[in-house]
């Protein structure tokens, strides 16, 4: 089943209002550590992966150092739409109202 | 590296062979311009008063001998400095090779698909790598290891939690 563009659950709300909050984009691992324990380890890849199904959240792999032996991190970057549903739902405070 | 007591005519050479070294082959161009100084030398050793000090007539000889010694030291820094990037070389593709979760992200791959994989196990991994080669890097090998199977476990026991349920649902419906 395809996700597109339906409303985001309450923890969902929490990453596009951490992402809102940072223009630059947040790693995985920063959304854990600004949510308060709210989104855990284990599935802020599975939230931001939703999101990102639902056009809510965009990725970008920034370009790492070439002796670096690893995988680079993926930032993740509110969209548009992203912003958008934030608004409508701090204007219709619905926030809360999605868990 | 630069002799700090070099006189004008060895820093001039210097400029010269940097010029010279700059893309050729070192021995090949280290041969070759020894050969030429020789040549110098041997058929106009005036030729070679122009790099030497003007106030202190230099010998030819001496002026060859001079720059034959800064060739000498050019080359053997340029040996180490190959010999130092070869073995970062090794060093970098060791790295590669040895990266945790190497085999697992084949696997994955195939049961996940592209598109799920990419979405979410690459950052998993990402994530993990960093934490991995930050502890490498420290020399903390035990946290390095720590991190590799914590990783595993954050992929893993979801899919355990699944199975048991799993098999506990089929187990509990047999019995009733």
């Amino acid at each position: 089943m395809k996700r597109t563009q339906s409303w985001p659950t309450k923890t969902e709300m929490t990453v596009l209002s951490l992402l809102m909050n940072s223009p630059q984009g947040l790693y995985g691992l920063e959304v854990v550590e600004q949510s308060n324990k709210e989104v855990k380890r284990g599935s802020v890849y599975v939230l931001l992966g939703r999101l990102e199904e639902k056009g809510y959240v965009e990725r970008t792999t920034p370009k790492v150092d070439a002796s670096y032996p690893g995988l680079p991190r993926p930032i993740y970057k509110i969209t548009a739409p992203g912003r958008k549903v934030l608004a409508l739902a701090d204007q219709l405070d619905m926030k809360e109202a999605f868990a | 590296m630069k002799s700090e007591s070099s006189s004008p005519a060895v820093k001039r050479f210097h400029e010269l062979l940097d010029a010279v070294l700059k893309d050729v082959d070192g021995k090949e161009s280290h041969e070759e311009f020894n050969a030429t100084l020789d040549n110098i030398a041997k058929c106009d050793p005036e030729a070679l008063r122009e790099f030497g000090d003007e106030d202190s007539g230099q010998e030819p000889e001496k002026v060859v001998a001079e720059f034959k010694a800064v060739i000498a030291e050019r080359m053997s820094l340029l040996a180490r400095l190959r010999v130092a990037q070869a073995r970062r070389r090794e060093l970098l593709e060791l790295r590669e090779k040895l990266r945790p979760g190497r085999k697992f992200s084949g696997l994955a791959m195939l049961v996940l698909g592209e598109k799920r994989f990419q979405r979410y196990i690459v950052p998993e991994l990402a994530d993990m790598h960093k934490e991995y080669y930050e502890a490498i890097d420290a020399g903390e090998c035990k946290k390095a290891r720590a991190i590799v199977w914590r990783f595993y476990g954050f992929i893993l026991w979801p899919i355990v939690k699944v199975l048991f349920l799993t098999i506990k649902t089929i187990f509990d419906f047999a019995n009733k």
